[in-house]
């Protein structure tokens, strides 16, 4: 599992089992409250709900996610120093109401990656994928992008492997024979990654695969009475993050 | 250079994502032409797109010493063709947001548009013409890749800038302000992308059967 | 009785590459198991792939029921759904995200109703014992598992027979042995066996009928007891006979095992043997 620990997290969480329209239901609804709603106190709230929900009820390990969440919040940093100053005729100075401008850019963005990463921490991949076909993208796309889902870990292991081997006989020893060492992983991935796709192409063709590829979706539906439950609690939000 | 989640504002988040929708449906429906006719395809493509996610999971060195990622865009332009690419790119943006926690689902439209159709369209438009022009192979697949990188980098700048100018000296000096303080990582990574994909391309067309390959895929991409 | 497939005099090679097949002549008996052993690169592989229609003859003919193969798109249909192959690396043929999802994949094929596939899924999954990996994403599964699910996945479409190539291969020594279990447990039942390996004791274990490869050949083909025993037959192939065939072999010579009383197969088999020698003095 290098490629990916929050995809293990994800398939293992306690609310994995959960219907799908109910987790992304509470994703979409809180972002578009994240971005839509004042930052104080709209976006703090919906960060604070979001945080309950996702530690107290799908009790994804905090430890796990903090180490996620630290990269985006490295970008956050640097894209919000930039809104500090302002560029005059005679340079840089500090921008009047800039650290203000910053906090509230900040709240939103971490409120929106807090329900990023509830998605995230508690629906694979390929859930959200079969979720999308159900929303009218054409099988072909979403079939794609689940081979490309399935692909990602194969090709994700044979790289992580030769560029141990690499490691091993002193590729990455410096700075030029580790930009050739991995271009090397990557020009023998990209045949691999080929002959990946023909040796799936045998594996189907044997089990009858004639263009199209159905197979039977076994995921529990949403029942309305949690989804209205969802809807009122985001109302609530809403509510009060204009109100107070 | 992956715009994080909730960063833009929810007009422009929206706004993104209608300016890449023609792109992305034009891709889709190139796709579903090409699937149609060779259901195989679906494979090619798929360890394609797996391909370009793997890859920006890989660490490089850039040439002031900090690691960074390389993107694969001018290497997917060159062999894929834009079209298709930016079909592939959203794919490989959704799974970033989503597997690794670069990038978002709001700013999912801005990111497809940078990094998935004006990067591409670059790096192949400079294939393109350095081709024609009768430049070496190894100079216009560097500049390829270097350029669609940079243009990448300058066109994120630019969204940035939109959704914050500054007080002051509004867009343009904006622009400078996001534009300068990620030079410091993204010129070098264009840089080290660059000359990455010279090396791959170069490697990949050594061996006769694999360049057989490359060769198929590209044509039944475009 | 006419055999379930055959090979005739078939050739193949793939492109730009020596020949993999040269004048190859097999037959497969319903309701056996045949080993198809032989050392790397011998073709084993490349004739499994001629058994269910993926590759076609260069020259020769592959024949069903007697009669010759009908490659056209509903000839290898009914085809596949009669001879379901299991290619050695499971990660080539799982391709859905889950394994209740991924076994589903051929029943629908074949155009079998909701209600129907469902059935032969949860069939499927208790027949190979991992009725409680349903649910399991594809790619968190172990080698063994997943080698399980590819296997079920071949299953649920109801195949008379199934083509294994080397199956247990890359899997630890428990994984190997629950999974040999477990085709003994399918060969019982009726199912035609095919597998290729290079493993002698896999193929005495598994095999009612072995099939000697080299060099795009069949140099001898026989029951497993024949061949297995003819020591100068499998050194020409660079191979020994099975260390418990040898053994089994060695008790009879000793008038421990009564000539004519089948040799035993399994290590538990000669267990059970050996228990007998000594209460018996």
């Amino acid at each position: 599992m290098a490629i990916s620990s929050i995809d293990c997290a994800a398939a293992l969480n306690r609310w994995r089992g959960r219907p799908l329209a109910e987790k992304t239901l509470i994703t979409a609804g809180f972002l578009i409250l994240a971005l839509a709603l004042p930052p104080w106190p709209g976006a703090a709230l919906v960060g604070a709900v979001m945080l309950a929900v996702t530690f107290g009820g799908a009790r994804v390990p905090p430890r796990h996610w903090l180490s996620v969440a630290v990269l985006p919040l490295g970008f956050l940093a640097t894209g919000a120093l930039t809104l500090l100053v302002q560029l005059g005729p005679d340079g840089f100075a500090l921008a009047p109401g800039g650290a203000a401008a910053a906090a509230g850019l900040a709240l939103r963005s971490f409120a929106a990656v807090i329900c990023l990463l509830f998605l995230s921490f508690t629906t694979p991949a390929a859930d959200l994928l079969s979720g999308l076909r159900r929303l009218g993208v054409p099988s072909e796309i979403v079939e794609i992008a689940l081979l490309t889902y399935r692909f990602v870990f194969l090709l994700g292991d044979e790289a992580v492997a030769m560029t141990h081997a690499q490691r091993a006989r002193l590729g990455h020893s410096t700075r030029r024979r580790w930009l050739r060492s991995t271009a090397m992983v990557i020009a023998n991935l990209l045949p691999r990654a080929m002959d990946r796709a023909r040796r799936m192409e045998t594996g189907l063709a044997a089990r009858g695969w004639q263009g199209e590829m159905r197979v039977i979706d076994d995921r529990p539906a949403a029942s309305g009475a949690v989804l209205a439950l969802i809807l009122v609690a985001q109302a609530a939000v809403a509510a009060l993050g204009v109100l107070l | 250079m992956h715009i994080m989640e909730g960063y833009l504002p929810a007009s422009q988040s929206l706004a993104w994502y209608a300016a890449s929708a023609p792109f992305v449906v034009a891709g889709a429906v190139r796709i579903r032409k090409i699937v149609r006719e060779r259901p195989e395809a679906r494979m090619t493509l798929a360890a394609s797109g797996a391909f370009a996610f793997v890859l920006s999971a890989l660490k490089i060195p850039s040439v002031t010493g900090s690691c960074s990622h390389p993107t694969g865009t001018g290497l997917g332009a060159v062999i894929f063709g834009p079209s298709v690419m930016a079909v592939l790119g959203l794919i490989v943006l959704l799974f970033q947001a989503l597997l690794l926690a670069h990038g978002g689902l709001t700013t999912l439209g801005a990111n497809t548009f940078s990094m998935a159709i004006v990067g591409p369209w670059v790096a192949w438009g400079i294939w393109r013409l350095g081709r024609g022009a009768g430049l070496s192979m190894a100079l216009t697949v560097f500049l390829a890749a270097a350029l669609g990188d940079l243009a990448t980098y300058l066109f994120t700048s630019f969204q940035l800038a939109l959704a914050y100018p500054d007080p002051v000296s509004g867009v343009a000096g904006a622009m400078i302000k996001f534009g300068g303080i990620f030079a410091f990582t993204q010129i070098p990574l264009a840089i080290a992308e660059g000359l990455l994909t010279v090396v791959v391309i170069d490697a990949l067309s050594g061996r006769v059967r694999d360049a057989d390959k490359i060769g198929v895929l590209a044509g039944e991409a475009r | 009785m006419t055999p379930i497939l055959s090979a005739e005099d078939v050739h193949f090679s793939f492109p730009g590459e020596v020949a993999a097949l040269r004048g190859l002549d097999l037959e497969v008996a319903a309701g056996r198991s045949l080993a198809i052993l032989g050392p790397n690169g011998a073709g084993k592989s490349t004739l499994l792939l001629h058994l269910n229609g993926t590759l076609r003859p260069g020259a020769g003919h592959i024949r069903l029921d007697g009669e010759t193969a009908d490659y056209s798109r509903k000839g290898l249909n009914r085809w596949r759904q009669r001879v379901a192959l299991v290619l050695q690396d499971a990660d080539d043929q799982l391709f859905a995200a889950t394994v209740f999802e991924d076994v589903s994949f051929g029943p629908l094929n074949l155009g079998l109703g909701e209600a129907e596939t469902r059935a032969r899924v949860e069939e499927a999954l208790a027949a190979l014992g991992i009725a409680d990996l349903h649910d399991r994403a594809t790619h968190m599964l172990s080698g063994g598992q997943k080698k399980r699910a590819a296997i079920a996945g071949a299953l649920a479409m109801h195949p008379d027979v199934l083509l294994l190539d080397e199956p247990t291969a890359g899997l630890d020594a428990e994984g190997a042995a629950q999974l040999v279990a477990t085709l003994r447990g399918l060969a019982a039942k009726g199912v035609t066996l095919v597998f290729t390996t290079h493993d002698v004791e896999l193929a005495w274990t598994l095999a009612d009928d072995v099939a000697l490869f080299r060099g795009g050949r069949a140099v001898a083909a026989s029951g497993a007891g024949t061949i297995l025993t003819d020591r100068a037959l499998l050194e020409g192939v660079g191979l020994r006979p099975p260390l418990l065939l040898d053994l089994a072999l060695h008790a009879r010579d000793r008038g421990l095992i009564a000539e004519g009383a089948p040799l035993p197969r399994t290590p538990d088999d000669l267990k059970r043997a050996m228990a007998g020698w000594r209460s018996g003095g």
